[in-house]
């Protein structure tokens, strides 16, 4: 309990100081008073530095923020779904699935594939569309699980139908203008700076509804780490469950594919560090824990992409990977001592 | 009259295939289960043990006839109930190795907790109890993963007991343990069955631990009638020699002795096995 809430603590800590971080420190250096005096709402001399920090890098941390937490999470419903914890959300093909909605509907609506410009179309549309990608996926997925068992061929099975996916948009793509290609080419690199100002509300109440569904379906997701038969025995609706988990990671997995791109590594990642520092895979400490360390790492990966004494921002995707991988490689070499490998 | 828990009436299992037909394995089932017994369920593989405890643990449909509890089908309870009921220990593989035994045994009180599960004092007591009951709660902090094959399997009880329900199924409990673990829960289910009234049902290929401890057998094969009995009977009766016929069975003491004649000869002359 003590242990539990110093790592609650620490977090929270960590949340607030790289939420700061990412306000205080961007590719353009501007003045630490200067930016507090911004977020008071007072005037300052240069009317770039106000918009830099409410139109850019205020909305970037948000998203990060929201972003991170729906993908940790998103991994963890998959782990513990497939029984398998090497899922996760573009492991699977989920996140390949969404952006191959986003690119048809853009296609059809748009006439043009105009990636990392989501004004384009309306935001239901895309979230629709992203959704409905991420579902198909999902649905493919458990289909294909049902008759192969072994976990993982059915990662395999995933990365396959991530690569399908990802031909889909190339294709679709080459009837793009060379703009709309670069602006895809970045896109599918990932960033949090793509969600204008005025689209944070709706981003915002989309992520926080699929939040707190992950939050009740701790039960059910407890249940599911004795597999379907036991869950079942234990009074849990097994269909609707499974459903239900589907539902939440698609809709938080495509959501934040259509504003962000598709980003690796946190949903796999994440919820390890939060077993790990945990030292319990009980999904009811597991879930709010896994949810603020995917903000951390999110936040943290955000700062990471600038490049320090330059202008120049690295690709998220360039990022992510980097505290991903060796988590990853790490506890595939020690699962033999990592208990909920065994 | 002992109490009955459960009464099966006329059960015919298997499957449903496509095309609307029908795999047939065992028609004319016609039992009871009672309170305070370990009733054995006894047979080779493919004789239907899994198909029946699945049918009674209503993961798949019966092919006809009647399950009953307390005079109700047991489908005509909702699912909830049905977690009431019917606590279950499966050879199924989990993926709790990350929790604690505590949290493990505290899975069984789902049917019983709220939207959110939590534990109340209630809740925790039950669980604590359970352990006690089962000999685990020494590891209770431990993680599932760091028991071994049989306690592992205790913990497992532990949480059907923590389920408060009056008939525990359990699919080959004895399977990998060795042969002291073995006789340690054949042991635990007879105390289980008659301290806490409950009726348990267990497939097992382990006759010689089955015949001391089991109360009642069900016998189960591809070409005979299900059939049921105490082991007295059955041995003196020579119908269990007549399910398991490489085995000839004591009458006096219920001992076992392998009187299996190769039909052809595999060279396994004395000096064959030698080498």
């Amino acid at each position: 309990m003590k242990k539990e809430k110093a790592i609650y603590a620490g977090i929270l800590v960590l949340i607030v100081v790289l939420f700061f971080a990412n306000l205080f420190y961007g590719a353009v250096s501007i003045p630490s008073n200067k930016i507090i005096d911004i977020l008071f709402g007072r005037e300052v001399e240069r009317q770039a530095w106000t918009n830099i920090i409410l139109q850019s890098r205020l909305p970037q941390a948000f998203v990060a923020l929201l972003a991170g937490a729906s993908l940790a999470v998103c991994g963890l419903m998959l782990q513990t779904l497939f029984q398998n914890p090497l899922a996760g959300p573009s492991i699977l093909g989920i996140s390949d699935g969404a952006n191959l909605g986003v690119a048809v509907t853009m296609l059809c609506f748009g006439g043009n594939i105009g990636f990392g410009n989501i004004s384009l179309g309306n935001n239901l549309s895309i979230v629709f569309s992203a959704l409905a990608g991420a579902l198909i996926m999902l649905g493919l997925i458990i289909y294909f699980s049902t008759k192969v068992k072994n976990s993982v061929m059915i990662l395999i099975i995933g990365m396959m139908m991530g690569y399908l996916a990802s031909s889909g948009i190339a294709i679709l793509n080459f009837s793009a203008t060379a703009e709309g290609v670069r602006s895809f080419v970045m896109w599918g690199m990932g960033n949090f700076s793509g969600v204008a100002l005025k689209q944070i509300p709706f981003f915002a109440s989309v992520i926080v509804i699929g939040l707190i569904l992950s939050i009740l379906l701790i039960k059910p997701l407890n249940a599911l780490l004795l597999g379907e038969r036991y869950a079942a025995n234990l009074g849990i609706h097994i269909t609707r469950s499974r459903l239900l988990i589907l539902l939440c990671t698609g809709l938080l997995t495509g959501t934040v594919t259509a504003f962000c791109g598709p980003i690796s590594f946190i949903g796999l990642a994440v919820p390890h560090i939060a077993r790990l520092l945990l030292g319990t895979s009980n999904n009811k400490q597991l879930v709010p824990i896994t949810l603020l360390l995917g903000s951390v790492v999110a936040l943290l990966c955000n700062i990471m992409t600038i490049l320090p004494f330059s202008e120049k921002v690295l690709p998220l995707n360039a990022i992510t990977p980097l505290i991903g991988a060796p988590v990853i490689i790490y506890v595939i070499i020690n699962r033999k001592n990592i208990q909920y490998f065994n | 009259m002992k109490d009955t828990n459960i009464d099966i009436q006329n059960l015919s299992i298997g499957y449903f295939l496509k095309h609307r037909k029908q795999k047939l394995i065992k028609s004319n089932i016609n039992q009871k289960l009672y309170k305070g017994e370990v009733t054995c369920l006894l047979g080779a593989n493919g004789s239907g043990k899994s198909t029946l405890l699945r049918t009674l643990a209503g993961f798949q449909p019966s092919l006809g006839g009647e399950i009953l509890y307390n005079e109700k089908p047991i489908n005509s309870y909702s699912d909830s109930e049905r977690s009431l009921l019917i606590g279950l220990v499966l050879t199924d593989k989990i993926f709790a190795g990350g929790i604690s035994v505590f949290d493990l045994v505290s899975l069984g009180r789902h049917p019983h907790t709220g939207f959110f599960g939590s534990l109340k004092k209630h809740d925790k007591e039950i669980i604590f109890d359970s352990m006690e009951k089962v000999g685990i709660s020494h590891k209770a902090d431990a993680y599932v993963s760091e028991l071994s094959d049989g306690e592992r399997q205790k913990a497992m009880i532990a949480k059907a007991l923590a389920q408060e329900c009056p008939i525990i199924l359990l699919d080959e409990p004895t399977a990998f343990l060795d042969i002291n673990s073995r006789i340690e829960m054949m042991y635990l289910l007879k105390e289980l069955a008659s301290k806490e009234q409950k009726s348990i049902l267990l497939s097992t290929h382990d006759i010689e631990t089955a015949i001391r401890l089991g109360d009642r057998f069900w016998l189960m094969d591809k070409n005979l009638p299900f059939t049921s009995g105490t082991p007295e009977d059955l041995i003196i009766n020579d119908v269990l020699s007549q399910f398991f016929d490489k085995i000839q069975f004591d009458k006096q003491t219920g001992a076992l002795q392998i009187c299996y004649k190769p039909t052809v000869d595999r060279g396994l002359s004395p000096t064959a096995i030698n080498i």
